[in-house]
């Protein structure tokens, strides 16, 4: 069984590059998928209706997802992975700069699974990042639902 | 000099005084050959034409001079020398001042004329004195045009210059004939010397037109003077009458003077030049001759002219004459006719006699009575037509004795025969030399005077029947008021006719009122009094009835008494009636009202208790008097009104105002009511009032206080309203009428819900206050006529009658569209807060993300740098990478720091009960965690409660711990202890560490923002806690402070609200 991927949303170059260098850090051998704004990231799980080239890729294990993004914003992201069958079920970690509680509130409400704000400090950023990795893609147990569908593909 | 009258006003010299105004009326209407001709055209025309030609003339010649060209033609003619300048000037002036004189502007005819006979004046003078006065170049240098000829006029034509300026100037409004005639005179002699001259060169004569050596006059000029001498004349002419057919007196001295002044001329030019041949002889004597003779033909014919006009009106003021004579004779006959047919009309037969007796004149009333006509009776005697002849003929000759008889009995006799009595009124009438000339007889006919005696005669015994009908008894006695015999008297009572006279009578009258009786009836005979009184009478049947007497004497012509007749009445019943009403009077005396009964001639015969009360008078001072004198009544409508509805209707009612005995004027509220006695016939009137004076006093008063209330409400500014139960106005107040722009007749009435922009919103106001009793501050919208809406809070209670009932709503208005303006207003400010808040928020927001994602990158990669790259950055370059990373979490801390503070002062507040102890535990569970190593002694009060939000009292109190925590990071013993104390009263709680402490000297820079007492080597810190920190108490409306002093540790207070 292929280990199954980590798809990162994120539009900043540096921080694309240090995420994934915080998750290689952690061992993480997942294939890291990047979408760098809102609209890709729906197009990448949902793929694009009449072009055969553009399928829908299969279901990550988890979904790291910025809020403040281009063209389709984060929550908005977030709100459209929830509705759809394939992706209820799919962890999805917001992962941001933000601290604002209402933003906190939003994300819980539209059923992210977590909600870390990146610390500026790379040592902790570092450390925060093993820490997700470890559980949610080590200790996690996700529904089975999910790992079927994923596994269907 | 005979000056004939002008007849330029009609009637002037017409001869009688008395009949100008007629004259005059004449004149203007039915004598239009007696107005004078109109004023003749030709003298004006005459002035006209040569003005305009001597103007055109003369600017011809201004004209020729100032380009040169002054040669003319007339010049070239007859070789004449040009005219010069000066002249032309002249002819412009002559001509201006006879077109202005033409028109009958004589003033400034004057200034044109003027200057004309100046300059021939100052010419002639050169001429004369043989000196040079400058005045021939003074206008015009003409030596410079034609340096040939002289520049100086002629001396002849400065003579008619001269003479036509005076002859202009002699022009006056007013009548002179010395004037006029010296400016005809000077007119003919300057006509004569332009004719001399234009016959000199006609004639070839130079001498006619030059003067010896001087410059001669030039052939336009001498023409031009004809013309001038003509028109002047002719400006005399018409100075002189407005008559054409009247010739001026002057005129035959003027023509002969001109022609012989001509003939001299001429006579004098042919001597010189031929001087010697009788030539020139012949030509004066015939000039001479000729102009005695147009002398003496012009006399004669302005001598018959005017005595033609003379006759002529001598012949119209004879006409008029004639005509008022005429009309006074009209006047006489109409006034004649007029008298005759008075005299015709008259229904007196009238008659005038000669002194002889015989009939001269009838009017056809005597035709009438005598049955003869006219024609028959003049001419006959007087007497024959009356049955006493000889007492006829008495009567008039009495008249012309006396000059007059009055009421002279006669009885005319008719030719059928029947008699007509009259009595005559005659007298003389005279001629106008006062001589008499017969008697003017006037008979009136007295036939129905006779009847009317007869008439008179039947009336009296129908009288006498009457009398005798109404009253039970007539009777009469002797002058002495011994009675011989009253026969009605004996059958009423039954007494014989022994029993009757004398003093006898007495004895059928009720024992108690004999005595009375007798005494009346001896003063009443004895002062030939009215006798009147009443008594009692035994009637045959023996029953006594009441009776009135009246008794009146009968005088002879001497004033003796002839005999005493009287009548008694039977007033039995009309006594009943007063005793009843005598009777309940006593009840009526109980009574309060004031109550009076008064017989129809308002004689008081009753007054009650009440009355005695009421107006201060006893019943004894009352009865008798009329009543309206006593009480000097003041009636709201006549009295006859009130007594003729008594009669009709049987009772009024209303107020009276009358006068008590002390002087005080009362208002009674009358009633009155009539009493009839047993035969239905009005007898006394019944009068009950009372006394309302005090009542209406209180009226008065209450109306005042009415009034007062009612200026109150009228003077309120909010518009106050009534309304009744069914929603309609009831009353309203100025404001209402200002606020709806409706008048208070159109709002009363009215729906009140009619004047809202929400009629429904409006009544449910009502209703409500009907149901509760009262609303307050009910929001309305009036809605004025116009259509400005007025927003309004409404005030109302419902207001009761005297007996407790509701009556209606009272509602008042107060008129908040200010109030609203200002609350919109406010609204519209606070949305406008609550937009840039949101944008602070998207701010803030983008502030947190976007602000700390270079941070990362740089903190990050410096990391990357210190991690995969150690080997090959050396130490120094090691450091500054650690640098990077520390100066970006500073960042990062700031602004973490700066994103709590605007959260701090933007978030809503919501306030709860906290347990501020717990708070503080948990908060320093959180400062430890930071540094898990450090040890730090936390003391905490417990249980100290507080109301607050929740969230920003941790925010203060960790960042207060923080500082705590910070600020004794050097101290061996660290504490930090969390209380609360009293200050001022007030619950403050307290964070205190004993750390290295303040200056109190900047104690007030501590909750400055970004202000820091310490460096940022020994104490890290972003400056903005503490100014988070007084952020949040201002949000809850407490305060906050500190205490300290440096190395003593500090004490930070804050109460909250």
């Amino acid at each position: 069984m292929p280990i199954a991927s980590i798809l990162l949303v994120e539009d900043n170059p540096d921080h694309e590059a240090l995420t994934i260098r915080a998750l290689k850090k952690a061992h993480v051998l997942n294939e890291i998928i990047v979408a760098h704004d809102g609209a890709e990231a729906l197009e990448l799980l949902f793929g694009v209706e009449g072009d055969p080239g553009r399928a829908p890729i299969p279901i990550p294990q988890l979904i790291l997802l910025d809020l403040k993004l281009p063209k389709v914003d984060g929550l908005e992201v977030l709100r459209r992975l929830r509705e759809n069958a394939r992706t209820r079920l799919t962890p999805v970690v917001v992962l941001t700069s933000s601290d604002e509680e209402g933003d906190v509130v939003t994300s819980y409400k539209l059923g992210a699974n977590s909600y870390v704000c990146k610390p500026v400090d790379f040592v902790q950023f570092m450390e925060a990042t093993k820490q997700l990795g470890l559980y949610w893609l080590v200790l996690n147990e996700a529904p089975k639902a999910a790992n079927s569908a994923a596994a269907g593909r | 000099m005979a000056i004939p009258a002008r007849a330029s006003q009609c009637g002037n010299s017409l001869p009688g005084p008395q009949i100008v105004s007629k004259n005059r009326e004449a004149c203007a209407t039915s004598q239009p050959s007696l107005l004078p001709d109109e004023a003749p055209r030709w003298p004006v025309l005459v002035m006209l034409m040569t003005g305009c030609l001597g103007s055109v003339c003369g600017l011809l010649v201004l004209i020729g001079w100032h380009t040169g060209q002054i040669v003319s033609s007339a010049a070239l003619l007859f070789d004449s020398v040009p005219v010069r300048y000066n002249a032309g000037l002249c002819f412009v002036f002559g001509g201006t001042a006879l077109l202005l004189l033409a028109r009958g502007r004589i003033g400034w005819a004057r200034v044109a004329a003027a200057p004309m006979a100046a300059i021939g004046l100052l010419t002639l003078c050169e001429y004369l004195f043989n000196v040079n006065l400058g005045i021939d170049q003074l206008f015009f240098g003409t030596v410079r045009v034609a340096p040939s000829v002289s520049p100086r006029i002629a001396p002849n034509t400065a003579a008619c210059f001269m003479l036509l300026g005076g002859a202009m100037l002699l022009t006056s409004k007013r009548e002179g004939l010395l004037r006029n005639s010296l400016q005809a005179l000077a007119a003919a002699l300057v006509a004569a010397l332009g004719l001399v001259g234009v016959i000199g060169y006609l004639a070839d004569i130079p001498t006619a037109y030059g003067w010896g050596r001087f410059t001669p006059m030039a052939a336009p000029t001498a023409a031009m003077m004809f013309a001038f001498g003509l028109a002047t004349i002719s400006l005399a002419w018409r100075q002189y009458t407005a008559d054409s057919a009247a010739l001026p007196p002057w005129s035959p001295l003027v023509g002969g003077l001109t022609l012989a002044a001509g003939s001299a001329a001429l006579w004098q030019a042919l001597h010189v030049m031929h001087p010697r041949q009788s030539l020139d002889t012949l030509a004066l004597v015939a000039g001479l001759l000729q102009a005695a003779l147009l002398y003496l033909v012009v006399h004669l014919l302005r001598t018959t002219r005017e005595g033609a006009r003379r006759l002529r009106q001598l012949n119209s003021a004879l006409q008029i004459q004639i005509r008022s004579v005429e009309r006074a004779e009209g006047e006489v006959r109409e006034k004649q006719a007029y008298t005759r047919s008075l005299i015709e009309a008259s229904l007196d037969p009238l008659v005038t006699i000669a002194p002889d007796g015989k009939i001269t004149d009838v009017n056809a009333a005597t035709e009438a009575a005598t049955g003869r006509s006219r024609r028959e009776l003049i001419g006959t005697d007087f007497c024959d037509y009356f049955t006493e002849p000889e007492k006829a003929r008495a009567g008039y000759q009495q008249a012309f004795c006396e000059g007059g008889v009055r009421d002279y009995a006669l009885e005319l006799r008719h030719r059928d025969g029947h008699l007509t009595p009259v009595l005559y009124n005659a007298s003389v009438y005279h001629d106008q030399a006062r001589n008499v000339i017969g008697v003017f007889a006037a008979a009136r006919d007295i036939t129905a005077r006779k009847r009317t005696e007869q008439v008179l005669r039947f009336s009296e015994q129908r009288y006498r029947a009457l009398l005798i009908a109404t009253a039970q008894v007539v009777w009469a006695t002797p002058p002495d008021g011994l009675v011989e015999d009253m026969p009605m008297w004996r059958e009423y009572t039954g007494q014989t006719l022994e029993q009757v006279r004398g003093w006898g009578w007495l004895n059928a009258i009720h024992p108690d009122d004999r005595e009375r009786t007798g005494a009346i009836w001896s003063k009443a005979v004895k002062t030939h009094g009215l006798y009147e009184t009443e008594y009692r009478i035994r009637r045959t049947d023996g029953q006594y009835r009441h009776f009135a007497i009246r008794g009146v004497p009968v005088l002879e012509d001497d004033g003796s008494i002839r005999e005493w007749v009287g009548i008694c009445t039977d007033i039995h019943e009309r006594k009943q009636i007063e005793d009843e009403l005598r009777k309940q009077a006593v009840l009526l005396n109980l009574a309060h009202d004031a109550i009076l009964v008064s017989d129809l001639q308002s004689k008081i015969s009753f007054w009650n208790r009440g009355a005695e009360e009421t107006y201060g008078w006893s019943a004894t001072e009352g009865v008798g008097r009329n009543a309206s004198e006593l009480l000097h009544t003041q009636f709201p409508v006549p009295l006859p009104e009130i007594q003729a509805m008594v009669q009709q209707q049987g009772e009024w009612e209303g107020e009276l105002k009358h006068r008590t005995r002390d002087g005080r004027t009362i208002v009674v509220a009358s009633r009155w009511s009539l009493q009839r006695d047993h035969h239905g016939a009005p007898a006394s009137i019944l009068e009950i009032n009372r006394d309302i004076t005090e009542r209406k006093r209180l009226e008065q008063e209450l109306q005042a206080k009415q009034a007062y209330t009612r200026s109150l409400i009228e003077a309120s500014l909010d518009p106050l309203v009534t309304i009744a139960a069914d929603g309609k106005i009831t009353d309203v107040n100025r404001a209402t009428e200002e606020v709806t722009g409706v008048s208070r007749r159109d709002l009363v009435g009215s729906d009140f819900c009619n004047y809202f922009t929400q009629p429904e919103k409006a009544r449910a106001g009502y209703q409500q206050v009907f149901a509760e009793g009262l609303v307050e501050d009910y929001p309305l919208s009036i809605r004025h006529r116009s259509g400005r809406v007025t927003e309004v809070l409404y005030n109302a209670s419902v207001f009761r009658n005297q007996a407790g009932e509701v009556e209606g709503v009272f509602a008042a208005a107060r008129d908040i569209t200010e109030r609203k303006q200002l609350e919109d207003s406010l609204r519209q400010r606070t949305l406008e807060l609550e937009n840039s808040v949101a944008e602070l928020e998207a701010f803030s927001y983008s502030v947190s993300h976007d602000l700390r994602a270079p941070l990362r990158s740089i903190d990050g990669f410096s990391q990357i740098l210190l991690e995969d790259y150690r080997d090959k950055v050396d130490a120094e370059g090691q450091d500054s990478l650690r640098r990077i990373r520390n100066a970006s979490q500073n960042m990062a801390q700031l602004i973490d720091a700066l994103l709590q503070l605007s959260r701090v002062m933007r978030s809503e507040l919501r306030r709860e009960p906290v347990d501020l102890s717990v708070l503080a535990l948990s908060t320093a569970a959180v400062v430890q965690k930071a540094e898990p190593a450090r040890r730090v002694r936390f003391r905490v009060v417990n249980g100290l409660q507080a109301s607050g939000d929740r969230r920003l009292l941790g925010v203060l109190l960790q960042n207060l711990l923080q500082n705590a925590w910070k600020f004794t990071a050097r101290n061996s013993e660290p504490t930090i202890e969390f209380g609360s104390t009293q200050k001022d009263g007030r619950t403050a709680y307290y964070v205190r560490d004993n750390g290295i402490g303040f200056d109190m000297t900047y104690v007030n820079k501590l909750f400055t923002p970004f202000q820091r007492l310490h460096a940022k080597e020994q104490f890290e810190g972003t400056g903005i806690g503490l100014a988070t920190v007084q952020r949040v108490i201002k949000r809850h409306g407490g305060k906050v402070w500190a205490e300290g002093a440096v190395d003593k540790g500090a004490t930070f207070y804050f109460s909250l609200d």
